[in-house]
């Protein structure tokens, strides 16, 4: 069942003179349970797509238009079984459609906040620096819940704490602790149990695992895999590390220059890519265990987004434009069509989908990927 | 790229560094001793000519450190370190000039590392100015030229008179390498090079380094806390522990057949790109302890999960590794019997030693009955005179003596990594700081150990 919808999202950014194309027409989907991966290098747009959802841009930053269709809505639009009532539904000035799902996008500042915490709550980027110092770990989570479940009583919303910071493998007396008496591991743990507190439908993961040494990414990602089993919840992750996204995810998505240029499931993303991106980006990643090949890396850099133009955003560093690539940038197709040497657009979000003209020709291009000379081509000619 | 016979270029002996040996204020004021951070510990490390030697481990284990030693931004507190044959810290002035221009480091972050008021030209001509090398401007522009040419940046009239900011964080790093390499070094410690830089980026400044290396007849030392990036750069690797190295070797070797329990940990956390790959979760327990006051005998005892069983123990090493917990749990009063006894349904003292023998392990390591946090002690092979022992002491817990708990346990249980902070030894092609090795054979001698 799907949880979130974003339809042809589309972000700016307003810098005085000209406009930063942080997200252009971005399409996906995300279902209950699922974990939905936002890949991508520095400055492709991914934390912008994550925070857009509740609203957490900076002051410059704005939705130019779009959909952020979620299925769950403000506590005063609900029955007592937590849908939206039958008259809010039906009132054009409500943004609630027929299913029940509320745009968010629409809602103003006010109301997102019922929202945030309740239904979607985020995980920050620098998690080890999201706890309050002056106050007490416990009683940062007591005001969240007292603020999303006002009649809680009090001790109660304190066990609640408690009991949170246990399960994600903290003393529960630590609650009385204050954040810098935490260490970095537990911190992140402390900010994921705070982020449980109201029990969301969906966590969004911001680099949750950046800043910490890999024993204890290794803990922490056990712990998200568990939440997730335990509740049922869904989670965005936002995140540069394509190792991390391959053990987590469900399904991917692999960004560019604001825009999507890749998703599916995980394991025909990275299994079966089709995108000359992604292809390029698998050749510079090493692993570990695996057998050593030489690294190759995609030549150029991404580009600034500043007012770009309206040919595809890979196109200067990619090995395999051809002319069509001027006219516009490609639009989402159907990979599993591409390897019958079909082009055609993908509807449904979920599939494998690659947004590049040569979709059709997938065995070329996959061949041509896989060598060095393919690349260094693209730097000598420019 | 290793050259064939291997001629140490770099000799650490037993260096330590420690860092907050003087007194502050408060120190004196209530008259205590300082406590220093042993961020570098009784090192030994030999570097062949031509070599890529690796430094690994985790944020705080001394690697940049090390690295700052071998460079003299740091002077050793003890020990020594020899570079061609000198030892670095006696140095004449002309030597100590000469050793300037043939080591040379690169640094972490280009973003910070490069002057914002200088151009390319002169932030890559100055080590030629301070090391008087070259004859007159148009000579030294001719090897900025070179130099930047051979790093990627051509054609180089185009760089030359751009400020960093106009330049991408590769360009960036490309730099801060032609700077290193315009005075023609024999030895550059590079910490962390490319964690900066984005994926697609950096592959192609790896490369470059690679390329160079042979170019330049260079030998690298690679810090880095990435092990894919240690395992494709370097020919050889150190695992660094809380100021130890605690295993070196051949790089494949260090990586597919681990010795020390540490590193078969460490790269047993690294997640495979692989969405396939069967993945084996770290077997360790606990975090990184304080390195002002760091654990006695081998520093990795207390999150070891191949701690040795003391001669005499009967039963298994699993058993022993949590009683061993158990003990350590109660000397540093952190088994709380109100706690443990909250909401248990068992009688108290089991219910003491069904949280203070459970260990926090991911499942595929934890023993079945092994579950949030609490064991069923009867699963475990617990010889009677141990479980005699800790019932003894959760008896004390629970009268509230905490002292007289301690004593209980305090001279049980005494496993080697303790007592002793094991030698170095070697084990297969490595060398290793473990017990586990005997101090000539290279198999594992306890009993107990599975792999």
């Amino acid at each position: 069942m799907t949880l979130l919808e974003v339809n042809d999202l589309s972000i700016r950014y307003d810098t005085g003179d000209a406009e930063v194309h942080a997200i252009d027409g971005v399409t996906f989907s995300i279902d209950r349970g699922e974990t939905y991966g936002l890949v991508g290098e520095s400055g492709c747009g991914k934390t912008t797509l994550a925070k857009s959802i509740i609203h957490l841009l900076d002051h410059n930053g704005f939705i130019e238009s779009g959909e952020v269709w979620f299925d769950g809505t403000l506590p005063h639009w609900e029955d007592e079984n937590g849908d939206p009532r039958r008259e809010i539904v039906e009132d054009d000035r409500y943004p609630v459609r027929d299913d029940g799902m509320t745009d968010l996008a629409q809602l103003d500042t006010e109301q997102i906040r019922d929202i945030r915490w309740r239904n979607i709550a985020l995980i920050p980027q620098s998690a080890m620096n999201a706890l309050n110092p002056v106050y007490k770990v416990g009683d940062q989570i007591v005001e969240a819940v007292l603020r999303h479940e006002p009649h809680t009583p009090e001790d109660e919303a304190h066990q609640r704490a408690r009991d949170l910071l246990e399960r994600v493998g903290i003393e529960p007396d630590r609650a009385d602790d204050y954040a810098h008496e935490y260490s970095g591991g537990m911190k992140q743990r402390a900010v994921i149990a705070m982020a449980m507190a109201c029990n969301p439908d969906m966590l969004i993961a911001d680099e949750p695992t950046t800043a910490l040494d890999v024993i204890i990414q290794d803990r922490i990602l056990d712990e998200l895999d568990e939440l997730q089993k335990e509740f049922n919840v869904s989670i965005l992750v936002v995140s540069h590390d394509i190792s991390v996204m391959a053990e987590i995810c469900d399904q991917l998505a692999v960004m560019y220059g604001g825009k999507i240029m890749e998703s599916g499931p995980k394991t025909e993303v990275f299994q079966q890519s089709a995108n000359p991106y992604t292809l390029g980006l698998k050749n510079s990643f090493p692993t570990v265990k695996d057998e050593q090949t030489d690294l190759v890396s995609i030549p150029g850099s991404p580009p600034t987004l500043l007012d770009p133009d309206d040919e595809c955003r890979f196109l200067d560093r990619c090995p395999f434009a051809v002319e069509e690539c001027r006219s516009s940038h490609p639009p989402m197709y159907d990979v599993s069509a591409g390897e019958e040497s079909r082009r055609v657009t993908a509807e449904n979000p979920q599939i494998h989908r690659s947004a590049c003209y040569r979709v059709d020709e997938l065995e070329t291009m996959r061949t041509e990927a896989s060598k060095e000379e393919t690349w260094q081509a693209t730097t000598q000619n420019r | 790229m290793a050259s064939d016979d291997p001629e140490p270029i770099v000799e650490v002996q037993n260096v330590s560094k420690l860092f907050g040996t003087t007194q502050g204020v408060t120190d004196r004021l209530l008259g205590r001793d300082p406590t220093p951070v042993r961020a570098v510990d009784g090192v030994d490390l030999t570097i062949n000519e031509g070599d890529i030697m690796g430094i690994a481990g985790e944020s705080g284990c001394g690697k940049t450190t090390l690295g700052k030693l071998l460079v003299k931004l740091h002077e050793a507190t003890h020990g020594t370190i020899e570079f061609d044959g000198k030892d670095i810290s006696d140095l004449s002035k002309t030597e100590r000039n000469e050793f300037r221009q043939r080591v040379q480091m690169i640094f972490q972050d280009p973003f910070e590392s490069l002057n914002p008021r200088m151009t390319v030209f002169q932030s890559v001509m100055e080590p030629l100015k301070i090391n008087d090398i070259g004859a007159g401007y148009q000579d030294r522009r001719d090897r900025v030229k070179q130099v930047l040419n051979d790093v990627g940046l051509a054609p180089a009239e185009a760089y030359l008179d751009e400020f960093p900011k106009e330049l991408s964080g590769g360009e960036r790093q490309r730099v801060a390498i032609a700077r290193a390499l315009i005075v023609n070094p024999d030895f550059i410690v590079c910490d962390e090079p490319v964690s900066m830089l984005d994926v697609s980026i950096r592959a192609g400044v790896l490369n470059l380094m690679k390329e160079l290396q042979d170019e330049y007849g260079l030998t690298y030392v690679f810090i880095s806390h990435d092990l894919s990036l240690i395992r494709y750069m370097c020919d050889r690797t150190a695992i660094m522990y809380l100021g130890n190295v605690i295993e070196q070797g051949p790089t494949s070797e260090v990586v597919m057949n681990p010795k020390h329990p540490y590193t078969e940990a460490l790269f047993d956390a690294v997640p495979e790109i692989d969405p396939e790959a069967e993945r084996h979760r770290a077997n360790v327990t606990g975090e990184v302890p304080d390195p002002r006051n760091p654990p006695a005998g081998c520093r990795f005892h207390p999150r070891c999960s191949n701690i040795i069983p003391p001669e005499g123990w009967a039963g298994s090493q699993e058993a022993f590794r949590r009683v061993f917990q158990f003990k350590s749990r109660v000397l540093q009063d952190d088994l709380d019997p109100e706690e443990a006894t909250e909401n248990a349904a068992s009688e108290s003292t089991d219910a003491i030693l069904e949280r203070g023998l459970a260990l926090e392990l991911p499942e595929e390591h934890s023993l079945d009955a092994e579950a949030s946090r609490s064991i069923d002690p009867s699963v475990l092979d617990l010889p009677a005179d141990a479980e005699r022992t800790l019932r003894e002491a959760a008896e004390r817990l629970l009268e509230g003596d905490f002292e007289a708990a301690k004593a209980e346990v305090e001279d049980e249980f005494e496993s080697i990594c303790e007592r002793e902070n094991p030698a170095v030894r070697e084990a297969g092609t490595q060398v290793t700081a473990c017990h586990l090795y005997e101090e000539e054979a290279g198999e594992p001698v306890a009993p107990g150990v599975s792999d």
